[in-house]
This record gives C-alpha cells, structure tokens and sequence, in this order.
C-alpha cells in the first residue's frame, strides 16, 4: 500500500489546494445567506499552509511521482509563485468593491481549481499531463472570465476566452500528437533522447531526414503556450478578456496564469533542447527553435506596445502592456541558455510586483470612481496620494527604470539577449522600452498633473497599505535584486 | 522518402472522396419534390413553430451537464466495483498489488467529491426548473449589483413576490 | 554586544531624528492647512518638538561616538580597527560592492568632530531658529546631513563614501537655499551644488581609474593595492591620474582652487548651517578623503605637490579677500576657505596628521565664530554689515568674549588651538625642504593676513562707537541656549591645541597625542612618502619656527586690533586711496567674474543655440515624427484587435502561418 501511500507526499501540495477547493464550496454552502468574505479568510489561510509547505521544499532534490509528476525546485517556484499571486488576488476579490460578497463562494473555488491547474502544469515533463493541467487552468479561467454573467462585458469576455482558448488548445493537441507520432511517447526527456535507430524514428531520426515535420509539431504546441502567454499572434483574446473580467480575475490571468505559461515553455524547451542526456541534433535545433522565439518576442513586445498607445481604458491598455511584457520575457526564452532561462524567471518575479501592484490600483481606482477609463484619473493623485504614488513607481518599473526591479530585470534580459548574439532582438526590445514610457507616463500625467475634478474618493486604509508594500518591495528589491536572484538561482531548470 | 507519409495521404483521400461522393450521389439521384413539410425542421408529424436559431434556455445544458458528471461516474464505478472485491482480498487480478484499503478509500472519496458536486448543484437551484430568470436579474448588472445572480431560488422567488406586492401598492395609491 | 554590531546606530539616529523632524513637519502643514486662522502658537506645536528630537538624535550618536573611540582606544594601536561585517550591495560579477562600516582612529575622529560639534549647534540652532515657522524642516535638513556626514566617514569604500558625499552635497544645497522666499538664496544653493558636479566628476573618473587598478573600491585594499603596485614599479601615471581627479573631487567639496566661489555664496544660508556645514564638517570632507587615501597620494609625489600650490595660492587669495569683506559671514567665509587652503597646505607636506589636527581645531573655533557671528546677527536684527556695529560688546558681553576667544584661536595667538595646528603645518611644511620652502612662506604670509583680519572683524563688531541707532534698534544678548555652546565651543577653542603638541613641549609624553593616535592610519602613506626617513628639525629649529609664528600673530592681531578698534577711517582710506585694489580684494581677485563671463555666459550662449538649432528643429523634429508615427501604428494596431471573434480568428491564423513561414525561411529547417 506504501507504494501508493508514498508518492501521495509529493503531491502534498495539490491534495491541499484540491481539499481547500472543495472546502471553499462547501463553506460558501455551509453559510448560507451569509457573508461570502469568510470563504475568502479560509482561502488565504489554506493558501499560507501550502506556501509553507512549498517553502520547505526549496533545494531539496527533486523527485517524481507517478511517473509523470516531477517536483523539482522550478516547479516549486513557479508554484510558490502563483500561491503569492493568488494571495494577492485573494486579497483584490475580498476588497473589490463591485463585488457583492454575497454567495461567491465559487469564486474562490474557481481561483483554487486554476491553481490546481497551474500545479500540475508546472511539475511535469510529460505533455499529456501538462495538457490536462492546461486545461484545467483554462475551463476555471473561463469561468471566471464570465463571473458576473450578467454583465455584457464579461460574458463577452468569457465567450472569447473560451472560443480562441479551445482553438489554441486544439492545434495544441495536434501538434503534441505529431511529436507523439515522431517519437512514440509523451515525456519530454524520452523524446529528447530517443535515437532513431527503432521505429518510429525519434527525434533525433526525423530531424537527420526531414526537419518539416518537426518544425510543424513545434509552430502548433508551442501555438497553445503562446495562448496562454498571450504572445502575438495568439493574444487576440487578451485585451477583451482583461477588459471584461471583473478585475481581480484580470490580475490573476495576467500574473499567475502568464506565468504559468512561461514556466511550462521554459520545462517543454528545457526538457527538450537542453536536458543532459539529449541527442546533438536536437541541441542543435533548439537554437532554431530559439530564432521563431525570438521573431515572436520581436512581433510581440512591438504590437503590445503600439496597440497600448491608443488605449482609453486602463484595464485594456495594461491588456496591451502585459503583452508587451510577454515579449520581452520571450527574449530571454529566446536565448536557449541557462542564463537567459533565468532572466525570463527573474523577469517574472519583477513582474509579479509591479503588474500586482499596477492592477490592484485599477481595482482601487474602479471601486472608488466605478471607471477605468485614463480620463477619469485626471488630478486623482491628489485625491488617494498614496496609491498613486504606488502606482507611478509600478509604472517607473513596467517601463524598466531605475530604482525600481523592473529596471533590473529588463536589465538581466537584455544581458543575456545581447551575450546570447541577439543584438537586433535587443534593440527592438530598447527601443519598445522607449515607447512604452510614452504611454506609461501618460497615466503619470493624468494622476499628477491634471486639475482633480471635485469630490473625494472613500478610502480603503488596508488596501491601500498591500499597494504600499508592493511599491516598498519594488524599489527594495530594485535596489537589492540579490536576494530574489538567489532564489531564482536556487530554482533553476537547468 | 516521404513515402511514410503516402497511407497518411491515401486514408485522407478517401475520406473527403467518400464524404463527398455521398453528398454529390445522394443530389443526383433522390427525388426533387419540393412541399413546405419537406423543407421543415422537424419533420415528424408536429407543427414547427418559428426559426431554428433560437436561443436556447440555459437550463437545458446545466441539466445535461449535470448528467454527464453523473453518467462517467457510473463509467468509473463499474470497473472499481467489479475489481474491488479482488483488491480488498488481495486476489485475482489484484495479486501482490497491495492496493486494497487504499482502492476502497479513493473509490469513496471519488463518490463523496461527485457527492458534493450534486449537493451543490441542487443546492444552487440549478436542478429546478421552476422559476425563469427575468430579464430584470440580467440587466439590472450595474457595479454592485452583480450579487443578484448568485442568489437562490428561493430568494428569486421571495424578490419576485415582493415586487409584485409593490406594484400592488402602488396601484392602489394610484 | 560587541561594538561592531551597533555601529550602523550612529547614522541611523540622526537619520532616524531627520524621519521624524520631517514628519512633524508634515504635521505642522497639515495643522495650518485646517485651522488658517489660528496663530503659529497654536499650529506649530509639533515643529517645536523637532529641536529637541534633533538634538536627542545627535547626542546620542556623540555618547555612541565616545563608546565607540573608548572601545578603539582599548585596543592596541595596530589592531584598531572595527569593521562590520559586510553586507553585500552589488555583485556585478567581477567586482561587487558591500556596505560595511569602519572605525579606525581616523573616522573615530571624525565621528567625534561630527557628532560633538553637530550636538552642539542642534543646541544652537533651537534659539536661533525659534521663530522660524519652518523649524522643523530646518532638523529635518540637519539632520539628514549628519547622518550622511556619518555615512561618509563611516563607509569602508569609496563607493558608500561618495554616496554620504552626495549626501552631504544635496543638504547643503538644501538648507542653503533654506530660505528660499529670499532673494539669491536659492541662487546661491544652486551655484554650490553646481559647482560641486564639477568636483563630484572628477571624484567619479578618479573612482573608476581606481576601479580599473584595483578592481576595488575597499580603501584599505585600495592602500594595499597602492603597496604593490610601487613595489612592481608599474602603472604610476594612473595613479598619478586618480589622485589627481579625487584631489579635484576634493578641490570641489573643500573649496579650492578654482573651485572655492561657492562658499561665500552659500552664506545665504542661516547661520548655524555655515557653522556646521560650511565650516566644520563637510568642507573638511576633501581633507578626510586626502588622509584615507593617504598610501594613494603618497605615492603621486607631483600631485602632491601641486596640491600645495593649489592650496597656498587658495590660502592666499582667500586670506586676502577677507581682509576686505564687510559682510560678517563674509569674512568667515574667506577664512574658512583660506584655512582649508592650510590644510591641504599641510597635506602637501606629507603632514597628515598636521590636517587633521587642523581640521579639529579649526571645527571648535570656526564653528564657534560663526555661532558668535549669528549670536551678534541674531541680537542685531539680521543686520550682517561690520559698518554699521561697533561697540558691541557692552549689549552683549558674553557673545563679546566667546567671539573674541575664537578670534584669537584663529589668529594664532600663541597657547591657543589655533596656533598649535597652524604651527604643526607649516613647521611641517617647512621640514619638507625643496619646493615646498616657498610655500611655506606663502603660508607664513597667510598667517599674518589671518592674524589681522581676524582683529579687523573683533575691532570692527565689539569696539570703536556704535554705528546704528541704538535707541531704535535695541541689541541685545541671545538666550542661554545659544550661548552655552558658544562658551563649550570657547573652552575647545582655547584648549584644544593640547591635542596635539608640538615635539618640543617641555612635558614628558604629552606631545603628538593626535599624531600617535592616526599613526596606524598614516603609517603606509609615510613609509612610501618618506621611505621611513621621515623629516626631522632640531629643536632649536623648532622653537625658532614656533617663535616666528607667535611673533607674527602677535604683531599683526595688535596691527589689526588698533587699527580698526576706534572705527572705519582704515576701511574708508583704503577705499578711496587705492579702490583697485580694494575693489580686486573684495570680490577675491576677480574669479567669480571671470567665470561668469569666460564661463558661464558662454555655455549660457551655446545652450540657447543648442536648445533652438539642434533641440527644436532637430531632435524636436525626430521625435515628434516618430511619436507621430508611432501613433499612426498604434492606432491601426489597435483596430486591428477591436474586431469580431471570427475576424480575430482569421488574423490570428494568418498571423501564425506567416510567422512560421518567415522562421522556416530564415532556417528553421
């Protein structure tokens, strides 16, 4: 029984979030007719217990279950990551102001499922595996996208996340049955090193032959990343699903379910390309696979940032921005090395900070005026001083300057994009940089140096007082990266 | 050298040549008699009344989701239940496996989880099919309002019946 | 607990104080903000608490100072040193930089001047600041300064050093400009922070010069690195070169030549700020980092060298300059600069321990002439014009006294602080031989120019007839808060030269405490200066030499005294008989004119043409294209975005196909 009992230990962590889910339910059900806001208490408190649980885990070596479950510190870290996200989102929901609090225990559940989702996602080397945390995290984002279905907006929102969502996760699918096709197995680590000397050929054999096939299979998956990352051409759904999902599920989307992405790229190319024991041939056409990258960092962070100009809501121009971002962490993917992997994982950690902080003002700002349209924040910086301060230094940090971690982390990008011989790549990537301030600091404009039109905003103190620790943690770790860059290195895929 | 490829080529072929070879026969050779009643919809004896793209009650689909949760539970159930006696007594199929308590206890809480999907599910009132949402519910989503669809049957039912009350009165104040 | 573990305390406590007194600040405006109406008395309540908070910070940091140079004095001297631990700042691969803290006899000096000298005007400025309704921003400045101050002579790098000389930079222009509704005061704190960008440029090349030698900025590495780098016999016009960008550096905080005009200047400021800033502390700041990188200088003889003339040409323009200023501060102003000039003078000489014997002296009694200066400008209603005092002393005696015993320290008057270290250096100078004879006899002239303009100012302020009204204007003597540290600052100023005796002081062991103290400190810059042949006077050398300086202050104080203590005929005769020369003194030979017209009216000229030729029809031009056409772009971009879901659909498939075929052709087979 052991046998069964023992690998249930490494899943410790999603058996939690699985029970913490149901728990979610259950209390909603429990409390009828009661304040929802409770369900949302239980909620961080399971999501405390798991991060500790997963603190522990850090630098231990990794270990497998199941065959197909690996937990390694890279998947820990994105999982850390996305129970600090979720924390934080935890914390939006339970202060938006639009929200009724009233019988929502779903959305909790809902959050927990994505999280469940991401877990898997980010603690395999085996694509059927990733597949069903992939669309897990998908069937509970489409929900979520469409939470208030009432609303227009949202069930627009939802309807597109859903139809452009099972288009990439079809051509997904494809492409993983044609490597599947190639090599006779669904782990990424048998495929890098199979030789070729039985059928089927392997990808090593095809790739001697014929390179088309797999340069087919890689365009299709790595299609079902770029949906998630929203990567251009793939992120037609981005600005209209973060304009219309209520705001809290906008940040989850753009942080933690990005980021999920990211990380299951990186462990599909890692496992891939830059494993130990994989064959040369396919070495060697990681860094091919590297050029499509990097073309899509370029097409990517240059479309985010163009189409971003011209926004006049907030919540669909950091829509545009997050996919910009997306981009630019592409640049470091791009590089195929261990070093650009870690920037692309340091980048996220910034990321994490300054997008938090940034959509937590929006739902502020929305609570507080019932708009996210730029205009409306004309003079608002002398009504919540203290938020808006907040909010230029996360826009000082999505635009990549000094003091802040956003400059250190495009920093570590660029670095590595340049050791790496992408120069053009990188300046794209400085140039998008300068066009993006043009945009950020517009909304700097309009908090600061606009009349405030009359009226007073109410105030919520302990919101406003997570926006101010995440503003602290930005500059703090801009100036001292030390320490989350030790933590990356701790993590590393590679 | 792609020669691998021509069975995947042929096995397409023939299958857009018989999809199409159907439908090209099928026009050429069935009668062309063209009555109202033929080009119905629904063509076994009722009246059909309106268009086909209609927009179909939400409900229908909660029920049949609901119903499919139900139907792939029984589809795991059966196998479970067949092997379980073998597992628990350590038998058969289940020799030397040793899984035993642990399939009787992952069985159950399989069964407690669906459980709870349908306590849920009723709970919710998705499972009656009394009450029709109102438009009301649905445009009446401005910020801060948006609690109004999560809230039960009953409550639905209790708005309702207030609001008529009101109109009530205010007739009679008219 | 060890000592090390609480260093950091001494410049978080003002910092910490510098926090609050701001926060009372805001308090204070938030006050006013809601009651308009109601008087000072009642809105400032807050800000009255920020003197005491201030000045509580500062003397802790003193009493923490004293434990910390009593813990350094219990160690034997090789051994003293106490560095914590570092922390590590920037790792940029090959060379990463830490912040760490250390105390050695040097910094535990330092500390002491700092925090003892800064304790007392805190004290100080409580009186003169009183009525002041920004008061609290005023601690909040001083404060601050402090604890960069701190920071500046703590840091074990030169990289957390220049943050604390930044530091000190930005709050010297800030509390210069202090007063920034009065007219030029906030000139006058923009001229100081831009001339000292000039020195702050050569302070940044000379670090990276020393970076690309050393591959550190630790500054004891930096005099290790120095050791080896002499014995390889290599590499020495580098080091030439950055002793000579961090002496700029140095000439720019310190004001020197060529860049001293900021100083007088900065007098806008309210007084106890050019006590504390603009003459004890952080224009001594060029001469700490001077001894701190003492093995570096050492080993550039040429720039020392021309340090010397710098600073005896700095020592006698500014002496003279003084001797024609009417302005009160004024006249400090020239003798600080001039006496900085004495400083790096000694320095020049090898005379390390001479400078900062200087340097201390020079805090108690500078430090006590600008106090006695804002006690007499307090008590006559901010009249700052030496013209209209006179016969001060009977209004207010005590101030009377302390001015007149800081007088005398700085004139050399035998005995006191002043004459000691003044003597030190040029004794020193002196022993030095070769070049350096000359500007020992710049220095000797220099002395003499002190020695009367000091009596000038004591003559002109305290005797001779009143001339002001005195029915109207009503002088009067300053609170007790204020003329406490005067009389402190007096006793220091009176009995500080025992510091530091000279060699023939008749008692056994009491001679060259200072000296014997830095000896650790100065021990590698010696050895490679004087390749352990230090210079070395007979003492009857030394005594004539001691002679000819108390003979020369003695003269020229009683010339000084007598001239000017009946009133203004010697002024009002030297005006009109020879007004070139007055004129050419008083505006201290003419520099600050010939930069602003060589200078600064050119750059002005080059600006304009830059900001309508190249800003606005080039650069303006570019860029308003681009936006333009980014805009443009962004505006189909995002009507691209904006369509149907099956248009999208179709985008986004062309989109792939199109992307996979450009990859495909650039190799991706």
């Amino acid at each position: 029984m052991d046998a069964y009992i023992e690998p249930l230990k490494a899943l410790a962590p999603e058996l939690l979030l699985t029970a913490a889910a149901l728990g979610a339910l259950v209390l909603d059900l429990l409390m009828r007719g009661r304040d929802s806001r409770f369900v949302g208490y239980f909620t961080l408190v399971s999501l405390a217990i798991v991060a500790i649980i997963l603190m522990n885990r850090i630098g231990d070596e990794p270990t497998a279950a199941f065959g197909m479950v690996v937990v390694d510190n890279f998947g820990t870290f994105f999982k850390l990551f996305t129970v600090a996200s979720l924390a934080v989102v935890t914390i939006f929901v339970l202060s938006d102001r639009n929200e009724s609090h009233h019988h929502i225990g779903e959305y909790y559940f809902l959050l927990l499922g994505a999280a469940i989702g991401i877990f898997f996602m980010v603690s395999t080397n085996h694509l059927l595996l990733l597949m069903l945390g992939l669309e897990l995290l998908s069937l509970a984002s489409y929900a979520l996208a469409g939470f208030h279905k009432g609303e227009r907006k949202s069930a627009e929102a939802a309807m597109k996340y859903v139809v452009f969502g099972g288009l990439s996760a079809g051509v997904m699918l494809y492409g993983i049955s044609l490597l599947y096709g190639l090599t006779g197995t669904l782990d990424l680590v048998e495929m890098a090193k199979s030789t070729g000397e039985a059928m089927p050929a392997g990808l090593a054999g095809q790739l001697t032959t014929s390179a088309v096939p797999v340069a087919l299979a890689m365009v299709l998956v790595l299609a079902g990343f770029a949906y998630k990352m929203s990567v251009v051409p793939f992120h037609f759904w981005t600005p209209d699903v973060y304009e219309g999902a209520p705001t809290p599920v906008t940040t989850f989307l753009a942080v933690a379910s990005k980021a999920a992405g990211v990380a299951a790229l990186l462990r599909f190319l890692g496992a891939l390309f830059l494993g130990p024991d994989v064959q040369s041939v396919v070495a060697e056409y990681g860094a091919s696979v590297g050029q499509l990258l990097a073309i899509l960092a370029a097409v990517t962070m240059t479309l985010g940032n163009l189409s971003a100009m011209r926004q006049t809501s907030l919540k669909r121009l950091l829509a545009y921005s997050s996919i910009a971002h997306a981009g630019y962490i592409l640049i470091g993917v791009a590089t195929m090395t261990g070093a650009g992997f870690e920037a692309a994982m340091f980048y996220m950690a910034a990321y994490y900070f300054m997008n938090l902080g940034a959509f937590g003002f929006v739902l502020y700002f929305e609570g507080t005026l019932g708009s996210d349209s730029i205009e409306a924040l004309k003079g608002y910086g002398f009504k919540a001083p203290l938020i808006s301060i907040a909010m230029v230094t996360f826009l000082v940090s999505l635009t990549g300057l000094p003091p802040t971690i956003g400059f250190y982390g495009k920093y570590l990008l660029f670095k590595e994009g340049l050791d790496a011989g992408m120069y053009w790549l990188v300046g794209v990537a400085a140039l998008n940089s300068v066009v993006s301030l043009f945009y950020y600091f517009r909304i700097a404009k309009m908090l600061f140096l606009k009349e405030p039109a009359s009226g007073s905003v109410p105030r919520q103190p302990l919101f406003a007082g997570l926006l101010a620790v995440l503003c602290v943690l930005t500059i703090y770790f801009g100036l001292l990266p030390d320490a989350i860059q030790e933590f990356v290195r701790n993590c590393l895929l590679i | 050298m792609y020669f691998d490829y021509l069975n995947v080529f042929l096995f397409a072929s023939v299958g857009f040549i018989f999809v199409f070879a159907n439908v090209l026969i099928g026009s050429l050779i069935r009668p062309k008699r063209k009555h109202p009643e033929g080009l119905e919809v629904y063509e076994c004896g009722e009246e059909a009344i309106g268009e086909t793209w209609i927009k179909f009650d939400i409900r229908y689909y909660t029920v049949a989701l609901v119903y499919v949760i139900f139907a792939v539970e029984i589809a795991f159930l059966f196998p479970w239940a067949i092997v379980l006696t073998d597992a628990m007594a350590g038998t058969g199929a289940a020799e030397g496996a040793g899984i035993g308590l642990f399939a009787l206890v992952e069985g159950l809480m399989f069964i407690a989880i669906l459980f709870l999907g349908l306590w849920y599910v009723w709970a919710k009132g998705d499972l009656d099919w009394v009450l029709a949402y109102s438009s009301k519910e649905f445009e009446g989503n401005a910020p801060g309002s948006a609690g109004k669809l999560g809230q039960s049957v009953e409550e639905l039912k209790a708005a309702s019946e207030a609001e008529a009350e009101e109109s009530d009165d205010s007739d009679e104040a008219a | 607990m060890a000592v090390v573990n609480w260093l950091w305390w001494i410049p978080a406590l003002p910092l910490l104080g510098s926090v609050i007194a701001a926060c009372l600040h805001a308090w204070t405006l938030a006050a006013r903000k809601r009651a308009p109406e109601a008087s000072a008395n009642d809105t400032d309540r807050a800000a009255r608490l920020a003197w005491p908070v201030a000045s509580l910070a500062v003397g802790l940091a003193f009493v923490l100072s004293v434990v910390a140079w009593s813990a350094l004095s219990d160690l034997p001297p090789e051994a003293r040193v106490l560095e914590s631990s570092t922390w590590n700042w920037i790792d940029g691969g090959s060379i990463s930089f830490g912040i760490s803290m250390l105390v050695d006899p040097l910094s535990s000096i330092m500390l002491l001047v700092i925090c003892g000298v800064g304790a007392l005007i805190h004290i100080y400025a409580g009186g003169y600041m009183a009525d002041d309704p920004g008061k609290a921003r005023f601690f909040a400045y001083l404060n601050l300064f402090v604890a960069m101050m701190l920071q500046l002579v703590l840091s074990s790098n030169l990289l957390g050093l220049f943050i604390g000389w930044e530091g000190v930079g930005l709050c010297s222009y800030l509390l210069i400009g202090f007063w920034y509704e009065k007219h030029g005061t906030s000139q006058a704190g923009q001229k100081a922070f831009v001339v000292n960008r000039i020195g702050d440029a050569c302070f940044l090349i000379g670090s990276f010069c020393l970076i690309d030698l050393f591959g550190t900025l630790d500054m004891s590495d930096i005099g290790a690195g120095v050791a080896d780098l002499l014995q390889s016999g290599e590499h020495n016009f580098q080091i030439s070169l950055a002793a000579l960008l961090l002496f700029g550096g140095a000439c720019g905080k310190s004001a020197q030549l060529p860049l001293f005009v900021w100083l007088p200047d900065a007098m806008a400021g309210p007084t106890p700020v050019s006590a504390l800033i603009h003459a004890a502390t952080m224009v001594t700041s060029g001469v700490y980092l001077v001894v701190r990188l003492n093995p570096l200088f050492a080993a550039a003889p040429g720039v020392l060298f021309f340090m010397g003339l710098v600073a005896a040409a700095t020592a006698f323009i500014a002496g003279s300059a003084a001797v024609a200023q009417r302005d009160l501060k004024g006249v400090l102003a020239y003798s600080t600069v001039s006496q900085l000039g004495y400083m790096f003078l000694g320095l020049s000489a090898g005379a390390w321990s001479a400078a900062i014997f200087h340097l201390v002296t020079h805090a108690f009694f500078k430090a006590l002439l600008f106090l006695a200066a804002g006690s007499v400008i307090h008590g006559v209603h901010g009249n700052q014009d030496m013209h209209k005092m006179g016969g001060l002393r009977k209004h207010m005696p005590r101030t009377a006294a302390t001015f007149i015993a800081g007088a005398a320290a700085l004139s050399g008057l035998p005995l006191l602080a002043g004459f000691f270290s003044k003597d030190e250096i040029l004794t020193l100078t002196f022993a030095r031989g070769g070049g350096h004879m000359g500007l020992w006899l710049v220095g000797l002239g220099v002395a003499a120019l002190t020695a009367f303009y000091s009596w000038r100012m004591v003559g002109l302020v305290f005797f001779g007839p009143a001339r002001f009204d005195e029915q109207k204007q009503k002088p009067h003597e300053s609170p007790t808060s204020m003329v406490l540290p005067l009389m402190i600052l007096a006793f220091l100023a009176v009995v500080g030269g025992a510091l530091n005796l000279p060699a023939v002081w008749p008692f056994e062991g009491s001679a060259g405490v200072l000296h014997h103290w830095l000896a650790p400190v100065t021990r590698l810059g010696d050895e490679i200066l004087f390749h352990g042949l230090a210079p070395h006077l007979t003492s009857r050398t030394e005594y004539i030499l001691l002679a000819i300086g108390a003979g020369l202050a003695l003269i020229y104080s009683h010339k000084g005294f007598h001239a000017y203590k009946h009133g203004l005929e010697r002024d009002e005769q030297f005006q009109n008989q020879r007004p070139l020369l007055q004129g050419t003194l008083r505006d201290a030979w003419g520099i600050d004119g010939a930069y602003t017209r060589w200078i600064v009216q050119p750059i002005k000229l080059l600006a304009f043409c830059v900001s309508v030729m190249v800003d606005k029809l080039l650069i303006d031009a570019a860029v308003n294209g681009a936006a333009r056409g980014a805009r443009a772009l962004g505006e189909r971009a995002k009507r691209m975005g904006d369509g149907s879901v099956a248009q999208t659909g179709l985008w986004m498939g062309a989109a792939a196909v199109l992307l996979a075929l450009v990859w495909m052709a650039g190799g991706g087979l």
